[in-house]
């Protein structure tokens, strides 16, 4: 029974968490807004005096589609706490809760293509002919995200759901470089369209999709378990744990040959086949982001972007530096791993790099030394031992604020080499000087 | 192990002398002494809690002893030393597999990138059968059981060269079979000329493999 003090404070409390929500969703939509009601600014930052290309918008929109499909359709919201598992499953049922949750999930991603591609719109205030075509284009994919994620999927299928969600991110740097017309946007919404009615067949109910009442609890609780290691990566911004796990290998021989180390590195991508999509995306994405926003600095796009994509082809060496109980099964010397972990790092970002050139990024030498500092940034941060969460070393700052100095300098090893190395490459010093300094930071990434 | 110092050939074996541990503000032990020359097999027994595990790292060069001294092979031992690592296989509570890998794959691995291994035409017949494990080569080492991750764990230490052998609880997951399989495997580290300490509470293992005992309780 509640007496009138506890039902005052239980009001309380409620009010208490509404408030907090009201105050959080005001001022995201205040920092939401705002780019809106500064468009000139905005626009003077990152367009300048230069014509964005007519069709800049709808590439914007192509590209979050792309990436919303992707991350919607690796369906990480089929997780239940073992805990409730163990002790509640039968109050409140898992399948509701993962029906939900899908809707959130789904809801949340293309409420921020519809506002990214909103300010796109509003940005480059390009022809207004694509309009109807990128409504239809939206609402499409939309709903096939939507069916798609209901849908059990074997791995197989899962490749082929990765594989076709950067056909988007394609069509959408295509336009940007205007070797497709706005009117394949029609296209990919009449294909998005079939394809979601073809899926509804056997999705399950409204609230209650397949993928949620097929899963069984080891699933969920795997499931479980992948999202508390990615929060955690999150917290401490680990990017190495934040990496695509790796896949069977089924090549049963592939270490039964000469060179080993080699061979070892190779299977370390070949098991993360996952991220290799990641890499092409990202090709696409940094060709789409340089055509609309031309005044952002080329090499720093290419730097950042080229890091995201090479690190997942070191993330075997990443592996063995943090484990050193997988390190005893290789003989090999430590300077062998490395120098042929960045070797093929190397050739891996050459292509890469081709790539986006071919998309029509300028191969200016500075382009080309932020693809080496990338590199080299990738080897040093997958050359960094485990957190060691023994030393935090707090440290208070002169304005009184608590800082984990410790574990950000572990945290920075990789990333602070492509930082400094980008700054000196766009830095004011002699044109005849900037390699010799990038060259000698990437040395000392590589061997360090 | 009652050879007087005179006599002793520092090259061959891992001498403990009057080492110490402590966790915290208790003494674990203190006072240890222990000699185990090649080709012979001592058993570190005690109840847990007792520090058997601690000296083992300290073997293996992972942490200093409190007081006291160890070498081994006449050097002071150091895990971060390439050359050390050559000399030690070491089964811990850290070891781990490529969950991505199978079996044969991580035999490949071990038997080709280890100088002086000798790699093997056929991994499965020449180690993964005599370990059971003929029927998982081509699994992946994240759907094996308990005790089948132990055994290729196991396979993993003494597949490829070593001159000491350092096994923590190797028994844990192990079944019967498993046990009469790992107390031949390390018959025969000891038989080839290495040197082994085993941390076990397992009787049958103790008394089927090991040539002396040292209890830290």
């Amino acid at each position: 029974m509640i007496t009138r003090f506890g039902l005052l404070i239980r009001l309380g409390r409620g009010l208490y968490r509404i408030s907090d929500a009201v105050l959080i969703t005001v001022g995201l939509a205040a920092l939401a807004s705002s780019p809106f009601y500064h468009l000139a600014t905005v626009r003077a930052h990152l367009i300048g005096s230069t014509v964005a290309p007519p069709f800049a918008a709808p590439a914007v929109l192509c590209l979050g589609l792309g990436l919303a499909l992707r991350s919607l359709l690796r369906r990480d919201f089929v997780w239940q706490d073992p805990a409730k598992l163990t002790w509640s499953d039968g109050t409140e049922g898992r399948i509701g809760t993962i029906g939900r949750r899908l809707w959130g999930s789904w809801a949340v991603r293309f409420v921020l293509v519809a506002y990214a591609t909103a300010g796109g719109a509003a940005l480059f205030a390009g022809s207004p002919n694509w309009v109807s075509a990128g409504l239809a284009a939206f609402v499409a994919v939309a709903a096939l995200a939507v069916v798609a994620a209901r849908r059990t999927a074997s791995v197989r299928i899962r490749w082929v759901e990765q594989l076709a969600s950067l056909i988007l991110p394609l069509v959408g740097s295509l336009l940007a470089v205007q070797l497709l017309p706005s009117s394949w946007l029609w296209g990919v919404a009449a294909v998005a369209l079939v394809s979601a009615i073809a899926l509804l067949f056997r999705s399950g109910l409204p609230l209650r999709p397949a993928v949620a009442s097929q899963a069984l609890r080891g699933e969920l609780v795997e499931q479980y378990n992948v999202r508390l290691v990615r929060r955690m990566s999150v917290a401490f911004l680990d990017l190495l744990s934040l990496l695509p796990g790796p896949s069977t290998l089924t090549w049963s021989r592939l270490f039964a040959g000469p060179a080993i180390v080699l061979r070892f590195v190779l299977g370390g991508v070949f098991a993360r086949r996952a991220g290799l999509l990641l890499s092409l995306l990202l090709v696409w994405a940094v060709a789409v982001v340089h055509l609309v926003f031309p005044l952002l600095s080329t090499p720093w796009l290419v730097g950042i972007a080229g890091y995201f994509a090479a690190l997942p082809f070191a993330a075997v060496l990443a592996k063995l530096n943090q484990q050193p109980g997988l390190r005893r099964w290789l003989g090999c010397t430590d300077l062998d791993l490395r120098l042929t972990t960045a070797g093929l790092v190397v050739v891996v970002m050459a292509i890469w790099l081709a790539l986006v050139l071919a998309f029509g990024v300028p191969a200016d030498p500075q382009v080309l030394l932020a693809a080496l500092l990338a590199s080299a940034a990738v080897i040093r941060t997958a050359t960094r031992p485990a957190f060691d969460y023994g030393n935090v070393g707090i440290t208070t700052t002169p304005d009184g604020n608590m800082v984990p100095f410790g574990l950000v300098v572990q945290l920075v090893r990789g990333p602070e080499v492509l930082l400094i190395g980008l700054y000196v490459a766009n830095s004011s010093l002699p044109p005849n000087l900037k390699p010799v300094v990038c060259l000698a930071i990437a040395a000392f990434a590589f061997i360090r | 192990m009652g050879e007087t110092s005179a006599q002793v050939n520092l090259a061959d074996r891992v001498i403990v002398e009057r080492v110490g541990l402590r966790a915290g503000d208790v003494w674990l032990f203190r006072g240890l002494d222990m000699d185990v020359p090649a080709g012979r097999s001592v058993a570190l027994t005690g109840p847990n809690g007792s520090g058997k595990s601690t000296l083992l790292r300290c073997l293996y060069g992972m942490q200093p002893p409190t007081e006291g001294r160890i070498t081994a092979f006449g050097t002071q031992p150091d895990e971060r030393s390439a050359e050390f690592r050559r000399l030690v296989s070491v089964l811990m509570d850290d070891s781990a597999l490529f969950e991505e890998f199978s079996p044969r794959q991580h035999l490949d691995l071990l038997l080709r990138s280890f100088p002086g291994a000798t790699p093997s035409a056929d991994p499965v017949a020449d180690w993964l059968a005599p370990a059971g494990l003929d029927h998982r080569a081509d699994v992946a080492a994240g759907s094996l059981s308990a005790g089948q991750r132990r055994r290729l764990l196991l396979l993993g230490c003494v597949a490829r060269p070593h001159r000491l052998l350092l096994l923590d609880e190797p028994e844990r997951a192990l079944d019967t079979a498993g046990l009469d399989w790992l107390a031949g495997v390390i018959r025969a580290r000891t038989e080839a000329g290495a040197a082994v300490v085993i941390a076990s509470h397992s009787e049958r293992l103790i008394d089927a493999c090991a040539d002396d005992e040292v209890n830290l309780g």
